[in-house]
């Protein structure tokens, strides 16, 4: 219980700084600095929140945004028209970067592939996954007659055990 | 729209400028690099079209002429008075110190990197920092926004990485792209969304595709710095 709590207090301490360091970064006013972290610090622990309970980091995500648009909106009166300023500062940190980030490093994995060297490729293919998320962490075929196969994702087969095949070599 | 504002904001803005002014009918067209408006006042109508500059984010400025913009829409002054007052704000308009603003992104950076997961010995500041007073110094000298992207991600990571291997970190490959997220692209990101949402496809689709290409330079930028310091991932 003590080791949550210190662990929603981390998230939410630097989701804290994130959010007003990137207040800063936008210009924001001094007055307006204190919201910022406070934004910050109530969407990640929302969302941190909301991973402990099992959902998944959209639904997190979704909610603590949702959250925090819906606290801009009660304390209208006292910031004014900064509300929906201030309700995106603190979702700035929930901005998936780094996984767009390593999205395109697979992106760059896959016009790189050394098809007659399937081990090399496995050993850097982790980038790839980020990018094939829709493939349900799929793992990857290698060539059987000259031809790249593919796993076929789970929600063409529901067991994901079968394989498609390109008929293109070269990707 | 330089200010960092959704089409929305833009749009009603306008509109609240234009109706102070005494027109009747007001249109607006956003676009990217571009902003056609067009003002209607009995039988007589003028249509302009507007450059638009850098796309940035400035909150202080957009606040003060949302402000403007209701104020014009209330009190209704003159067309120069307000146009003066405009000029006035956007020269004005104060901004954080450079080596605040430095410090702040560093401080950012390094809590995305505890956010993402990295540890203690990791967490450099200075990176991100140095990253930040980089960027502001090539865009004052007009470089390409996308290249500046790269070469500030490739010199941000590298430090970050050099740093962390430096401290004896065990996440060295996340304290790298901990160290460029103040590149990130995320205001132009949500606004991407909101344009589309909210009615205007055109200028949403153009932000996020701009937003894809940024991210794209970064990714450039961090696999050149762990091809140089040979990090995996």
């Amino acid at each position: 219980m003590t080791f949550e709590l210190l662990r929603l207090l981390h998230q939410a301490l630097f989701g804290a700084l994130a959010a007003s360091g990137f207040g800063v970064l936008f210009n924001f006013g001094w007055r307006e600095l204190p919201w910022c972290a406070a934004s910050g610090a109530l969407a990640l622990a929302t969302r941190m929140l909301g991973l402990d309970a099992g959902w998944t980091v959209e639904a997190a995500s979704f909610t603590a945004a949702a959250a925090v648009g819906c606290a801009g909106r009660v304390l209208r009166a006292r910031l004014g028209i900064a509300n929906t300023a201030l309700a995106v500062s603190g979702c700035i940190p929930m901005v998936p970067g780094s996984f767009a980030a390593q999205a395109i490093f697979g992106l760059f994995e896959l016009t790189s592939l050394h098809l007659d060297d399937p081990g090399k490729v496995s050993d850097d293919n982790h980038g790839i996954h980020a990018t094939c998320d829709l493939y349900d962490r799929c793992d990857w075929g290698w060539p059987v007659d000259g031809h790249t196969h593919f796993p076929e994702p789970s929600f063409m087969t529901n067991s994901g055990a079968k394989f498609w095949s390109r008929t293109d070599p070269v990707l | 729209m330089e200010t960092g504002a959704r089409a929305g904001i833009v749009h009603e803005d306008s509109s609240l400028v234009a109706h102070g002014l005494g027109a009747d009918h007001v249109d607006v067209r956003s676009g990217y690099a571009s902003l056609d408006i067009t003002v209607a006042r009995g039988a007589n109508t003028v249509t302009r079209m507007t450059e638009v500059g850098a796309h940035g984010v400035t909150y202080v400025l957009g606040h003060a002429i949302r402000n403007f913009a209701r104020q014009i829409s209330r009190c209704g002054p003159t067309a120069s008075e307000a146009l003066e007052e405009l000029t006035r704000l956007k020269r004005d308009t104060p901004h954080h110190a450079p080596w605040l603003v430095a410090f702040a992104v560093g401080i950012a950076c390094a809590s995305f990197g505890r956010l993402l997961g990295i540890d203690w010995p990791a967490f450099m500041p200075v990176a991100g920092a140095i990253g930040q007073t980089v960027r502001q110094r090539m865009l004052h000298w007009g470089a390409n926004v996308f290249v500046d992207a790269a070469a500030v991600a490739f010199l941000s990571s590298s430090l970050g990485g050099l740093g962390a291997r430096w401290a004896g970190s065990t996440t060295i490959s996340l304290a790298m792209v901990a160290s460029v997220l103040l590149l990130v692209p995320g205001v132009p990101a949500l606004n991407a969304q909101s344009d589309i949402m909210e009615g205007h496809p055109t200028l949403g689709a153009a932000r996020a595709v701009c937003v894809i290409v940024f991210l794209t330079f970064i990714a450039v930028g961090i696999l050149l710095a762990r091809a140089v310091l040979g990090v995996r991932p």
